[in-house]
């Protein structure tokens, strides 16, 4: 098989509304599963709204790559290539229009983290970002700093996210109570080698239990649920993210401003940029773990 | 159906990530009541799985595949394609969001041929005798088969085991 460049394969879903695309390839996928399988009692519906959509890209494939889906003939490689068609343009959809920015860090984290035991935090003593603080903190109504220390240091699950530099950086899990809601809060810590028993609380992402229910345990996957309702997608380098495990930047760059990150418009005071390690060397700096949270939502969010 | 004490089902390295990380913990699988149904005597019934669902075939054609470190395993290929549909599935029911599927669907597609080394999942019949559904026998690879699916395996209720 040949077909495998991504970038070579391109069905024209432009004129299709964006909620029917995803089910129309899932039916096409359902119909080869017919095909290939010989599963002459199951049907699938092509006059429907969704079918008609799945059937223009039938004819699609037919026009373009010479594949027509309904033709009895058609052997098994041939299958698999109409399936490899749906299944890259399920691909470029999603990447495309769903979530219009690189994933492959918010990946890498999801692969690469691990989990330590609730005890590890009771080796260190915790302490709050000026930027936490200020952003965050001071601006809470109902609840201060000792109510979230608490909540850190009794976390429900924590991840860790080893790291080949100084710093590490763990996700804690925990819970928290503000005038009868009930939170979930996502911490992002570093710790610094040198500072042995310090851990810093770089960001809090409080995400409603009722909502988030079905990822308790699993600190890291509800960061990046975190990121999803509170984060802002950052350029560097022209790569839209909104996480970089590692990101270089020219060494002339000022890297207390946010624009060199393009945070589109958004005011320095409603959010932060979280760089927790900045690695200089002649040409360029090196930020690692970044992201940007839009505070005034957590505020928002807590005070109401 | 005869009791069975085991179910086997052979997966993929990925596809237990995305289950773990995505779906709770729970697993689709297909699985059968043999591993291996070509070593049965010729006269059990379940030597009738075919090849294409026998656990042993499948975790040797992977392996296979991997070791030979063949780039356009048609196997590698049918497991991104059905993984996709599974992430499509589950976007469609509600168990996850947009943004989740689009990291799905690029962990699929960044996977290299290494993370879909073949797993067994060692499932005790006793602990699944309930959601065990016997696949029609026109969905079955062979209409002699004793083929089945679980929608729900949760990772309390089996054990995974490789071979080299």
């Amino acid at each position: 098989m040949i077909y495998n460049a991504l970038s070579l394969i391109s069905l024209n879903l432009n004129n299709m509304e964006n909620a029917l695309i995803i089910p129309a390839l899932l039916r096409l996928l359902e119909f080869t599963s017919i095909r290939r399988f010989n599963l002459k009692h199951k049907e699938i519906n092509f006059e429907d709204e969704i079918g008609k959509k799945s059937m223009l890209i039938i004819e699609d494939i037919k026009s373009k790559y010479n594949i027509d889906i309904f033709n009895k003939d058609l052997n098994i490689e041939q299958i698999s290539k109409f399936e490899h068609f749906i299944g890259t343009a399920m691909s470029n959809h999603a990447n495309k229009k769903l979530v219009p920015r690189k994933l492959n860090d918010e990946i890498r984290i999801l692969k690469e983290s691990m989990r330590l035991d609730k005890d590890f935090l009771k080796n260190f003593e915790l302490t709050f970002s000026p930027s936490v603080s200020e952003s965050i903190l001071s601006k809470l109504k109902n609840i201060d700093s000792s109510d979230f220390t608490n909540s850190v240091m009794n976390p429900e699950a924590i991840s860790y996210l080893p790291s080949e530099d100084l710093t590490d950086q763990y996700f804690v899990l925990s819970s928290i109570e503000i005038k009868n809601q009930h939170y979930y809060v996502i911490s992002s810590l570093s710790h610094e080698s040198r500072k042995q028993k310090e851990l810093v609380v770089d960001s809090l992402i409080p995400l409603k239990k009722e909502h988030y229910k079905k990822f308790e345990g699993n600190p890291t996957q509800m960061f990046l649920k975190g990121l999803d309702k509170y984060g802002i997608d950052m350029k560097i380098n022209n790569s839209l993210s909104r996480y970089y495990r590692q990101a270089q930047v020219p060494k002339d760059t000022r890297i207390d401003s946010v624009e060199f990150l393009n945070l589109q418009n958004i005011a320095k005071k409603e959010s932060f940029i979280v760089a927790m390690v900045l690695i200089d060397n002649a040409t360029s700096i090196i930020l690692k773990n970044v992201f940007a949270i839009k505070t005034s939502l957590i505020v928002d969010e807590l005070n109401n | 159906m005869k009791d069975h004490l085991l179910y086997y089902s052979t997966n993929t390295k990925v596809a237990f990530f995305i289950a773990e990380q995505f779906y709770q913990s729970t697993h689709f699988v297909w699985c059968a009541p043999v591993y291996n149904p070509e070593k049965l005597d010729e006269y059990d019934f379940r030597r009738k799985i075919p090849a294409s669902s026998s656990p042993f075939k499948i975790y040797k054609n992977l392996l296979d595949d991997i070791k030979s470190n063949d780039k356009h395993s048609s196997k590698i290929e049918q497991n991104r394609i059905g993984l996709k549909k599974g992430a499509a599935i589950m976007r469609e029911k509600g168990i996850i969001d947009d943004n989740d599927f689009a990291r799905i669907l690029k962990i699929i597609d960044l996977a290299d041929i290494n993370e879909f080394a073949p797993l067994v999942y060692l499932i005790p019949a006793s602990l699944v005798s309930t959601k065990v559904n016997s696949v029609d026998v026109n969905d079955a690879a062979s209409p002699l088969s004793s083929e089945c699916q679980i929608y729900d395996l949760q990772r309390t209720e089996f054990d995974i085991i490789e071979f080299e």
